[in-house]
C-alpha cells in the first residue's frame, strides 16, 4: 500500500471539489430570489445597466416596477420637508461637488440616482418612520443598489420578534483562536475590505491572566493556534442593556431595539464619533473612507439596520446579524465557529441553551463594574 | 435707517486700513484658502485622510475645540468686572474680550463641523426638523450652550456698539440682565464641554470629578493670557488706550488661575501615581510612555516645564508688573496650556483603547492645514470685529443720520467722518 | 430701535429656545431595556415554554438537513426535543455553510472517516473480511487512523466497534448504536460533556437559534481515534491598524 498522508482540510476541499460543494449548497440553500422582498427572478445583475428605452417611467424595463411617481414636488409637504426643500438647493449643489457620483450625469439613470439620493437625504430617523415610509426608503435604497449594478440586493425591515431578547455566551475553553468568526462576520456584514474592518476581535491571552485584564492580550497573532500556554477570548458588541453609546448620541441615531440589539441608522448618523468614545468595549467602528466590498463578495441579503451598504462618515457595529437573527438563524459568527464556542439564543425563553448556560455554568462579563449590563457572557467548560 | 448705516460703516471700517492691516488680512485669507482646500480633500476622501482611526477617534480637531471653548469662556474675566462690578479699568477692554469670545466660538463650531464624518446631515441636530437628544446627550447640551453663548456675545456688544454708533446711551436695564446670564453661561460652556468627556465610563483618564474644574482653571489661565497679549497690542498700535489697571488685574487673574491649574495638575499626578492601577494607563502613557509607545512624552513634559516656569514668573510681583516679563510669560502659558489641554488631554484618553490595544496618533497634513485655516478664520473675524469696534468706541465712527435728528444726544462729532485707525 | 423692539426680539429668542427645548424633550427617548435583574421568564399571556417553539420559522436550509431524534434520555433544556444531524447521508453535507457569498467549513475535525462514505460493511462482515476481498489492495485504507484515544484509554478496536458489525458502535449495556448516534457510546465515559452537549453548552447547533434544534454529533467534531483539536493557522490576519490580509491571500487555510 502506498504511503498515504492524512487528509487535511485542503484535501477535503480538493477531493470534494469546492465547486462541487458550492453546487451542493446551492441545491440545499434556497434561491435568494425566492425570499420575500427580493428582486423577481429573471432580472440579471449586470455591471453596466443600460438605461431602459423610453426612460424609467415607460414601463419598458424588466424590473417589473413602475418608476416611482412621487417626485419631490408631488410629495405632501410638512414642516420638515418644507424647510428641507429650502435647504435642498444648497445641499444638492454641494453634494454634486462632493463625493457622490451618479453613474452618468447625462443619462436618465444618473438623474434618477441623483433624485433618489436627494429624497434619501431628507428622510427622517428610521425609528420614527411609519411602515410606509420604511418601505419607501428601502425601495429607494434597493433601486440605488440596482443602479450601481447590484441588482440582487434585497433590504429587509424585519421588526423585532415578539418575546425575544438575544443573549450570547462565549466558551473560553472551546475557543482556540481560529478566527473563523471574524471572517464569517466580514463576509456576512459587507465590511470594508480595504481597511481590514472587523467587528470581532479574538484575543490571545497568557494562561493565568484574569479575563478582565486585556493588558497583555494580543489580537494580532498569526501563528498556529491554539498556542501553548494561552487561551482565547473574543469581543464584539455586547448589545448592553444599559448602553452608554445610546445615551450620548446627539441625534439619537443609535438606539436599542425591543429585542435588545443596539442599532444604528446609518443615514441619520452625523459622524461625530461620540459613541465610539463612550463604548467601554471598543465595539463600534467608523467608516473613515468609503467602504468597498468587491461585487462578487457582496452579501445581497441585507437589513436596513444591519449589513446594508454603508457610506463614509458614519458609524457601524455588530448587530448580532440582525438580518439573520430576526429570521431565526444564528449570527454568522456563531454559525461559522468550528468548535461550538458560541452559544446564541433567546434570553426570555427559559428552555433555551443560553439560559441553561447562564444558570448552570460559571459565567462572567467584561467590565462588570461599569454597570453597562452587557448581554454577552463568558464561561468555561 | 440707522441699522443700514451701521452695517455699511462696519463693512467699510473692516475693509479699510493701512498696509500692515491689509497684509495681515491677506495672509490670513491665504491660510484660510489653504484650509478650505484641505477640507475639500477631506470631504472628498473621507476622514481617512486624517490621522484618526477607530482607536484614537478624536484628534487635533477636538483638541483645538476643547482649548478654544476655554478661550471663549475666559471672556467672563473681563465681562464680570466691567459690567457687574463696574470697574472703570475694564470698560474699554471688555468689548475686545467679547470679540475674542465670538471669534473663539466660531472657531469651536468650525472645529466641530470639520470633525464630523457626515456634516451635511448636521441638520439632524435641529430640534423640530431633526432630533436633538437633549438632555441626555452632553454633546446636545454643548450644541445648545455654545450657540446660546455665541448669541449672548453677539447681542451685548452689538447693543452697546450700536447705541454708541447712533450716539445714544445704552440702557443698563436692557443689557445688564443678559450680562449676568452670560457670566454664568460662560462657566457653563466649559463645564459642559468637560462633562461630555468626564461622563464617559469607558475613558478612565477623563472619568473623574476634577476634569471640569481643571478645564476652568486652564481656560482662565490661557484665555486671560491671550487677552493680555491682545490688549497690549491694541494699546500699543492704536489710539485705543487700555488702562494700566486692567493689565494689572488681568495679570493677577492669570497668575492665580495658573497656580490653581498647577495645583490641580499636582493633585492628578499624585492620585494617579501614588498607587498606580490599571485605570491610570493613559496617564502612564502620557507622562512616561507605555510599552515603548512614548510619542507624547516630550510634548507634555515641555508643556509642564513651560507652565511651571511661566507661573513662577507671574507669581513674582515685580516681574508681573514688568511688561516684557508679563508678555513673555503670557505667551509661554498660552502655548503650554494649548499643548496640555489639547493633545495632552484628548489623545491620551484613547490610549490604550478600552480593550488594551495601543495605537498612537499623529495628525496628517490635512488636519494641520484645516486647523491652521480655522485659526486664521478666527483671527480674521477677531481683527474685523476689533476694527469695527474701536472707531465706534473712540468716537470716530458715528451714524450719518445723527445730525438730522435734533432731539438725539450728540456724540463727540456730528459730521460724517471717515473711520480711521 | 426702541426698547419695545429689543424686548420683542429678546422674548422671541427666549420663546424659540424654550420651544426647541420642549420639542426635543417631547421626542421619544431611546428605548433602553431595563437591567437584567432576574431574567423575566414568560411574557404575560404565554402559558408554557413550549409555546416559544410552536413553529419552525427557519428557512428551508434546515429542512434539508437530515436529522434524527436523539436517542436515550437526552433532551434539550426543559425537556425540549433534540435532533442530531445524520452524517451517513452524503447529500446532507451540513458541514459546509454559505455565509455571505463564501463557503465556510464548520467541521472541527480535519480528518474524514475512512472510507469516506462510512460503509464499513463494503469490506467487513462481522469480524472478518468479506469473501473475495481479503488482501485486496485499497489505497491507504485505515492509514489515517492513529489510535491515540485507544492508546490513552487502553481500548481495543472491539471495545467500541460492535463485533457483529464493525460499522456500528458497541454499548456497554448491551446492543449497539449507529455511527450517527455516537454520543450514546461517548456518554459512557464522557457523560458530563454529553450532558452539556444536550443542553447546549457544548457542541454545535446548525443554522438557527429557534425552531427544530439540530446539533452535530460527537464524531462530527472529534475524530474518535484522535479526538483532540488539531492546531491550525488562524483565518484572516491582523496588524494594527493596517489592512487585514484578505482571507485567501497568503494563508494556507482559506
Amino acid at each position: 500500500m502506498t504511503e498515504r498522508r492524512e487528509l487535511t482540510f485542503e484535501d477535503v476541499l480538493r477531493n470534494a471539489g469546492v465547486q462541487e460543494a458550492q453546487d451542493r449548497l446551492r441545491r440545499l440553500e434556497p434561491d435568494p430570489a425566492t425570499l420575500p422582498g427580493a428582486v423577481p427572478p429573471g432580472r440579471e445583475a449586470s455591471p453596466e445597466p443600460s438605461p431602459p428605452e423610453g426612460g424609467c417611467g415607460s414601463g419598458s424595463c424588466g424590473c417589473g416596477k413602475s418608476a416611482p411617481s412621487n417626485t419631490l414636488m408631488d410629495k405632501p409637504m410638512d414642516r420638515r420637508r418644507a424647510i428641507g426643500t429650502m435647504l435642498g438647493a444648497l445641499a444638492v449643489t454641494t453634494q454634486a461637488a462632493g463625493a457622490c457620483a451618479p453613474t452618468s450625469l447625462e443619462s436618465a439613470e444618473g438623474r434618477e440616482a441623483k433624485r433618489l439620493k436627494q429624497e434619501e437625504f431628507f428622510k427622517g430617523n428610521y425609528r420614527l418612520m411609519t411602515p410606509g415610509e420604511k418601505g419607501e426608503t428601502v425601495r429607494r435604497l434597493e433601486r440605488l443598489a440596482e443602479l450601481r449594478g447590484q441588482g440582487d440586493v434585497s433590504i429587509r425591515t424585519d421588526e423585532a420578534l415578539p418575546n425575544v431578547m438575544y443573549g450570547y455566551a462565549f466558551n473560553i475553553s472551546k475557543c482556540k483562536g481560529f478566527r473563523n468568526c471574524v471572517d464569517a462576520c466580514i463576509e456576512e456584514n459587507n465590511l470594508d475590505r480595504a481597511s481590514g474592518d472587523q467587528y470581532i476581535r479574538i484575543f490571545e491571552k497568557p494562561d493565568g491572566e484574569s479575563i478582565d485584564d486585556l493588558e497583555h492580550a494580543d489580537a494580532t497573532y498569526g501563528h498556529e493556534v491554539p498556542a501553548e500556554g494561552h487561551y482565547y477570548l473574543g469581543t464584539q458588541c455586547f448589545q448592553c442593556a444599559n448602553p452608554p453609546c445610546v445615551y450620548v448620541c446627539p441625534v439619537q441615531a443609535t438606539w436599542q431595539e425591543p429585542d435588545g440589539i443596539v442599532v444604528v441608522d446609518y443615514d441619520w448618523c452625523i459622524g461625530c464619533r461620540y459613541c465610539i468614545a463612550a463604548c467601554p468595549y471598543w465595539a463600534r467602528r467608523f467608516n473613515w473612507a468609503e467602504p468597498e466590498v468587491p461585487a462578487e463578495d457582496l452579501n445581497p441579503r441585507q437589513h436596513y439596520l444591519g449589513n446594508r451598504t454603508r457610506k463614509k462618515g458614519v458609524v457601524e457595529k455588530c448587530t448580532f446579524c440582525i438580518q439573520r437573527s430576526r429570521e431565526g438563524r444564528l449570527p454568522a459568527c456563531a454559525e461559522a465557529c468550528p468548535t461550538g464556542a458560541r452559544v446564541f439564543g433567546n434570553l426570555l425563553d427559559p428552555d433555551s441553551e443560553i439560559r441553561w448556560v447562564l444558570e448552570n455554568k460559571q459565567v462572567f462579563r467584561l467590565k462588570e463594574d461599569l454597570g453597562t449590563e452587557p448581554r454577552f457572557w463568558y464561561f468555561m467548560d | 435707517m440707522h441699522l443700514k448705516w451701521f452695517v455699511l460703516s462696519a463693512f467699510k471700517s473692516a475693509t479699510t486700513g493701512g498696509r500692515r492691516y491689509h497684509l495681515w488680512m491677506g495672509a490670513l485669507t491665504f491660510v484660510m484658502l489653504l484650509g478650505a482646500y484641505g477640507y475639500w480633500v477631506q470631504l472628498r476622501e473621507g476622514l481617512a485622510v486624517t490621522g484618526m482611526n477607530d482607536h484614537v477617534s478624536w484628534g487635533l480637531y477636538i483638541s483645538n475645540f476643547t482649548f478654544l471653548v476655554g478661550m471663549a469662556a475666559a471672556a467672563v474675566m473681563l465681562v464680570l468686572p466691567a459690567y457687574v462690578l463696574e470697574d472703570v479699568d475694564f470698560t474699554r477692554a471688555v468689548l475686545i474680550a467679547e470679540g475674542v469670545a465670538v471669534s473663539a466660538l466660531v472657531m469651536c463650531l468650525a472645529f466641530v463641523v470639520v470633525d464630523l464624518g457626515n456634516p451635511f446631515a448636521s441638520w439632524h441636530l435641529i430640534p423640530g426638523i431633526g432630533i436633538l437628544n437633549w438632555p441626555r446627550s452632553m454633546l446636545a447640551w454643548d450644541v445648545v450652550v455654545l450657540n446660546g453663548y455665541l448669541g449672548l456675545n453677539l447681542f451685548i456688544p452689538f447693543y452697546i456698539l450700536y447705541n454708541h454708533y447712533i450716539g445714544a446711551k445704552p440702557s443698563k436695564a436692557r443689557y445688564v440682565p443678559w450680562v449676568y446670564l452670560s457670566v454664568f453661561w460662560a462657566v457653563s460652556i466649559h463645564l459642559v464641554t468637560a462633562f461630555l468627556m468626564a461622563g464617559l465610563p469607558a475613558r478612565p483618564f477623563w472619568n473623574h470629578g476634577l476634569l471640569g474644574p481643571r478645564f476652568l482653571a486652564s481656560a482662565f489661565t490661557a484665555g486671560t493670557a491671550f487677552m493680555i497679549l491682545l490688549l497690549w497690542f491694541v494699546d500699543k498700535e492704536t489710539e485705543y488706550d487700555i488702562e494700566a489697571g486692567a493689565f494689572r488685574k488681568l495679570a493677577m487673574v492669570t497668575a492665580v488661575a495658573a497656580q490653581v491649574n498647577l495645583i490641580m495638575l499636582g493633585s492628578e499626578i499624585f492620585t494617579e501615581f501614588y498607587f498606580p492601577t490599571h485605570h491610570v494607563q493613559s496617564a502612564q502613557y502620557l507622562f512616561f510612555g507605555l510599552d515603548g509607545y512614548d510619542q507624547l512624552v516630550p510634548w507634555i513634559r515641555t508643556a509642564i516645564v513651560l507652565n511651571v516656569g511661566a507661573t513662577a514668573v507671574l507669581m513674582i510681583h515685580p516681574l508681573r508688573e514688568h511688561r516684557n516679563w508679563l508678555l513673555g510669560a503670557c505667551m509661554v502659558l498660552f502655548v503650554a496650556v494649548w499643548v496640555e489641554k489639547g493633545m495632552g488631554l484628548i489623545v491620551p484618553g484613547f490610549i490604550p483603547s478600552p480593550l488594551g490595544e495601543i495605537v498612537e496618533y499623529s495628525p496628517t497634513w490635512v488636519e494641520v492645514v484645516v486647523t491652521a485655516g480655522i485659526w486664521a478664520m478666527g483671527l480674521f473675524i477677531l481683527t474685523a470685529l476689533v476694527k469695527v469696534a474701536l472707531p465706534i468706541e473712540l468716537g470716530h465712527l458715528r451714524s450719518p443720520l445723527i445730525s438730522q435728528a435734533a432731539s438725539r444726544p450728540s456724540g463727540p462729532t456730528k459730521s460724517r467722518v471717515r473711520p480711521r485707525l | 430701535m426702541s426698547f419695545g423692539r429689543h424686548a420683542f426680539i429678546g422674548a422671541a429668542w427666549v420663546l424659540a429656545a424654550v420651544t426647541a427645548v420642549a420639542w426635543s424633550l417631547s421626542r421619544p427617548a431611546p428605548a433602553v431595556q431595563s437591567e437584567l435583574e432576574g431574567l423575566p421568564t414568560l411574557a404575560p399571556g404565554r402559558r408554557s415554554a413550549a409555546s416559544f417553539e410552536t413553529e419552525d420559522t427557519l428557512p428551508s436550509a434546515l429542512h434539508d438537513v437530515v436529522a434524527e431524534p436523539v436517542r436515550g434520555r437526552w433532551t434539550g433544556p426543559g425537556g425540549r426535543p433534540l435532533h442530531v444531524a445524520v452524517r451517513s447521508r452524503p447529500e446532507a453535507d451540513y458541514r459546509y455553510r454559505r455565509i455571505g457569498r463564501r463557503t465556510f467549513y464548520l467541521g472541527l475535525r480535519l480528518t474524514e472517516p475512512d472510507p469516506p462514505d462510512g460503509s464499513c460493511t463494503s469490506c467487513h462482515q462481522g469480524q472478518g473480511i468479506i469473501d473475495g476481498r481479503q488482501g485486496e489492495e485499497r489505497d491507504g485504507i485505515h492509514q489515517n487512523i492513529q489510535p491515540v484515544h485507544p492508546a490513552q484509554t487502553g481500548a481495543q478496536c472491539l471495545t467500541c466497534h460492535a463485533a457483529d458489525d464493525v460499522g456500528r458502535l458497541r454499548l456497554e449495556r448491551g446492543g449497539s448504536t449507529s455511527l450517527d448516534h455516537s454520543y450514546e457510546l461517548c456518554a459512557q465515559c464522557h457523560f458530563r460533556e454529553v450532558e452539556s452537549w444536550a443542553f447546549g453548552a457544548h457542541g454545535k447547533r446548525l443554522v438557527g437559534w429557534r425552531g427544530r434544534r439540530v446539533i452535530m454529533t460527537c464524531a462530527d467534531c472529534h475524530d474518535p481515534h484522535r479526538p483532540a483539536t488539531e492546531p491550525r493557522i488562524p483565518m484572516g490576519g491582523l496588524s494594527l491598524p493596517g489592512p487585514l490580509r484578505r482571507p485567501g491571500e497568503g494563508g494556507p487555510h482559506d
